[in-house]
């Protein structure tokens, strides 16, 4: 099922290191590329043109103004230094085949303060310091704006939502039982997520019930890399009686695998299953091949009528009643992948991943497999030659 | 010694080489190309030469010889066409193993630089290029799984 819902195609033109970014999305889309070809830019320019109104309200609520200039608007939202991404008269946006007047865009008065994408960003661990969200004040103007509204998000969500809720994980009613336990697993080892209010500043602790607990410094680097992460996923499930936040339609992760080992990656996998079954539509960036394998998956079953619980057999999880459900609902879905082209500066659709492709941005999947299509090569041919020897 | 050379110097498969890939049926042309053909230095259909002589065997399908690189020899890549399922494994392995048995016992002369053997998928390849299934074919056979379009550098 291919979804209607709009945007379905964004192009962006001559920003920054992007010569021509062009990517009509799916119900799941997938960026791939080196590091500094323009994926987290072009995510940013989707957040900014799904939500214009809300994007500018929330910057002059915290006092920040770029006086209608489009080089300090892009200081302020992308991050300092970023002004000189935009190159007047070369540069271009379009939102499903209509040119957006960038200039125009910064210089209005916020009128529609409505969001409809959650931003989860790369730099997602600098949201937590010393164990609690940071908020958005707390970061100086040159920081980027999906990390400081992310981080102030997550504060809202920790003085808000969980106020009166000492136990972060697990909890009963955001996760469904099932992946609850993989992720406990995966990546908590048997502690729980738990708010220490012992101390004056309130703090997030692993374990610990009788008041104990490990600080936040000395959880592992995945750690620290996940809770933002799962508080984001918290944000977008509401508690058991509400299936998502009815006014996100759009959820952004980058790189979903940042500091995970590959078994933690497939319950992030999983978690994105979710999301999509509840009706989200989800882009995500990686460097992970297995995250590409997961999607590689995805369309082979797919194509090939599978039945969900081969899609359950690859990731290992239980074929309970909500897992059968989630996977057939994912199996319905339709996902994307674009290949950031640091040669050409251009995106490319290598949504067919087929490893057989000529071409070798295809058959490498964005350079993300061509090790191995190269470690296998080198290897059959000193096997060959030792076993030659023997043989000969 | 060129691949022309070490063809005509082996005695069951003498006056088999053809120049180019011409060798190749036209089936399993398409999956084979070479991105400099002139470097190229000739080719064998093995199966078809050695029909008549090893009638039940797993006979290997071809040779292709490109001229080397810093060597004075050429390299010689030893192709099979094959379905890449699964199932087919087993099969390819016999053949490769009828291959390395005939390349000794035929004395072919061109051993240097290594050969390369290559499994070429006739059709769709179901396994990525990270797939343990390719990883085990070379680390233990020492065959490398080109999927459904080999290049010759």
């Amino acid at each position: 099922m291919t979804t209607t819902r709009e945007p379905q195609r964004l192009c962006v033109e001559n920003v920054g290191q992007i010569k021509k970014a062009d990517v009509t999305f799916g119900d799941l889309t997938v960026l791939v590329g080196p590091q500094a070809t323009g994926k987290s830019i072009f995510l940013q320019f989707l957040k900014l043109l799904v939500d214009p109104g809300h994007v500018l309200s929330e910057l002059k609520k915290y006092g920040l103004d770029w006086n209608r200039k489009v080089d300090a608007f892009f200081n302020i939202y992308f991050g300092e230094g970023m002004g000189t991404a935009w190159k007047p008269g070369q540069s271009r946006i379009s939102l499903d085949d209509r040119d957006v007047d960038i200039e125009k865009l910064v210089s209005r008065q916020p009128k529609a303060k409505r969001e409809s994408l959650f931003f989860i960003p790369a730099q997602r661990v600098l949201s937590l310091r010393d164990g609690w969200p940071r908020p958005f004040t707390d970061y100086s103007a040159g920081d980027p704006f999906a990390v400081r509204e992310f981080s102030e998000k997550l504060r809202l969500l920790m003085e808000q939502e969980f106020a009166r809720q000492p136990l972060l994980f697990p909890q009963t009613k955001r996760l469904k039982s099932e992946l609850r336990k993989l992720l406990d697993r995966a990546v908590f080892a048997g502690f729980g997520l738990r708010v220490d209010k012992s101390r004056p500043q309130k703090r997030l602790v692993l374990g610990g019930e009788d008041g104990g607990g490990l600080p936040y410094m000395v959880w592992s680097a995945g750690q620290r890399e996940f809770v933002p992460l799962l508080l984001g996923f918290y944000w977008l499930l509401p508690p058991a009686a509400v299936a998502r936040r009815k006014e996100i339609e759009w959820v952004v992760i980058e790189e979903l695998e940042m500091g995970l080992h590959p078994r933690a990656i497939s319950v992030v996998a999983l978690m994105i299953f979710d999301l999509m079954q509840r009706g989200y539509r989800v882009c995500i960036s990686t460097h992970s091949p297995q995250a590409l394998e997961a999607v590689w998956v995805l369309k082979l079953l797919r194509e090939h009528h599978a039945e969900p619980e081969a899609l359950l057999e690859v990731f290992q999880t239980p074929k309970t009643q909500p897992m059968r459900k989630l996977a057939g609902s994912v199996l319905g879905k339709e996902a994307r992948v674009f290949y950031f082209d640091p040669t050409t500066g251009a995106t490319r659709d290598i949504s067919a991943l087929d490893p057989d492709a000529e071409e070798a941005g295809q058959s490498g999947w964005g350079g993300l497999s061509e090790f191995s299509g190269r470690a296998n090569r080198v290897v059959a041919r000193a096997v060959a030659s030792s076993q030659g020897e023997l043989a000969l | 010694m060129n691949f022309q050379q070490a063809v005509g110097q082996t005695a069951e498969v003498q006056g088999s080489w053809q120049p180019g890939l011409q060798a190749l049926k036209g089936a399993d042309r398409v999956h084979i190309t070479a991105r400099a053909p002139r470097l190229l230095s000739g080719s064998v259909d093995l199966d078809a030469s050695l029909a008549r002589r090893y009638p039940n065997a797993n006979r290997w399908d071809y040779g292709i010889g490109r001229k080397g690189r810093e060597q004075a020899n050429d390299q010689v890549y030893w192709v099979e066409v094959h379905p890449a399922t699964e199932q087919e494994v087993p099969t390819v392995l016999r053949k490769l193993g009828w291959l390395r048995s005939w390349l000794s016992s035929s004395q072919f002369l061109l051993k240097e630089p290594q050969p390369e053997f290559i499994r070429v998928s006739s059709g769709r390849t179901s396994s990525s290029l990270a797939a343990p299934i390719r990883k085990r074919l070379a680390e233990r056979h020492g065959l490398f799984h080109a999927g459904h379009q080999f290049t010759i550098d």
